[in-house]
């Protein structure tokens, strides 16, 4: 069997959760475990709000987000595509968890996230779009 | 929405957060956070045990609240994270930062 569904949202905070929502329902449905379908959906709401944040710079009423999820029995690919410039968020370092307190700073973590819970992470620029594809493999 | 709660305890302030914290609602963990300590009670016990989804923006304010209640010679220590928030509470190193314990009496009790 092969899945595939898609959703668009308006570039605000206030639609993040629907995103997360839409992600964890689409991955159970292919039969995934709900372990699995927090880890996705969690993953799609860093990579949203990282969007609606920085790229948009908070700014995206007129902007949109879409979220593509394709499954089968052992993979699931969620691509977030967004009309922001041009930015790779995984040319960021990955953020040290020893660093002392006085050392850290307060955020970071969200791509880190994203990066530990999916199994691969990819970035490129086509149409105009920046897009993140974020692959799970079933264990 | 979160729900918060916030009591004034003998050597302690408790703090009970209730719901998911993400984008939308970090800020209010971050005011429950702020305001006892702006008000001085810089003894802080956050019970997350209502909590069992927490975003990156969860984690901003809480090291902002330890980094702010550490200037002022205080502590935020935190009672029974449901496992998700744990991982990623481990993931980030928090719990190398802040003492977590498995009960929110001993997090009282621990001042």
């Amino acid at each position: 069997m092969f899945y595939q569904n898609s959703l668009q949202i308006r570039a605000i905070v206030e639609n993040i959760e629907k995103a997360h929502d839409f992600v964890y329902e689409f991955v159970r449905e292919c039969g995934f475990s709900e372990n699995i379908a927090h880890r996705c959906a969690l993953s799609v709401d860093e990579v949203c709000s990282n969007v609606i944040e920085h790229g948009y710079q908070k700014n995206g009423h007129d902007k949109v987000i879409d979220v593509m999820c394709a499954a089968d029995e052992t993979h699931i690919m969620i691509t977030i595509i967004d009309d922001a410039h041009p930015f790779n968020p995984l040319d960021n370092p990955s953020p040290d968890p020893l660093a002392s307190l006085e050392d850290r700073p307060v955020g970071g973590w969200g791509i880190e996230i994203v990066r530990q819970y999916m199994d691969k992470v990819s970035y490129r620029y086509s149409n105009n779009r920046n897009q993140l594809i974020l692959e799970k493999y079933h264990p | 929405m979160l729900e918060v709660s916030v009591a004034g305890l003998e050597n302690a302030t408790l703090i009970e957060v209730s719901g998911r914290v993400d984008s939308m609602t970090a800020n209010q963990l971050g005011e429950a956070l702020s305001n006892p300590i702006d008000d001085g009670h810089v003894n802080i016990v956050l019970d997350l045990s209502g909590v069992d989804y927490m975003s990156s923006a969860g984690l901003r304010e809480i090291i902002a609240a330890l980094k702010k209640v550490k200037r002022v010679a205080g502590d935020l220590r935190i009672a029974q994270p449901s496992s998700r928030v744990m991982e990623v509470f481990e993931m980030a190193g928090i719990d190398t930062l802040v003492r977590i314990f498995a009960s929110r009496v001993e997090a009282v009790e621990s001042y």
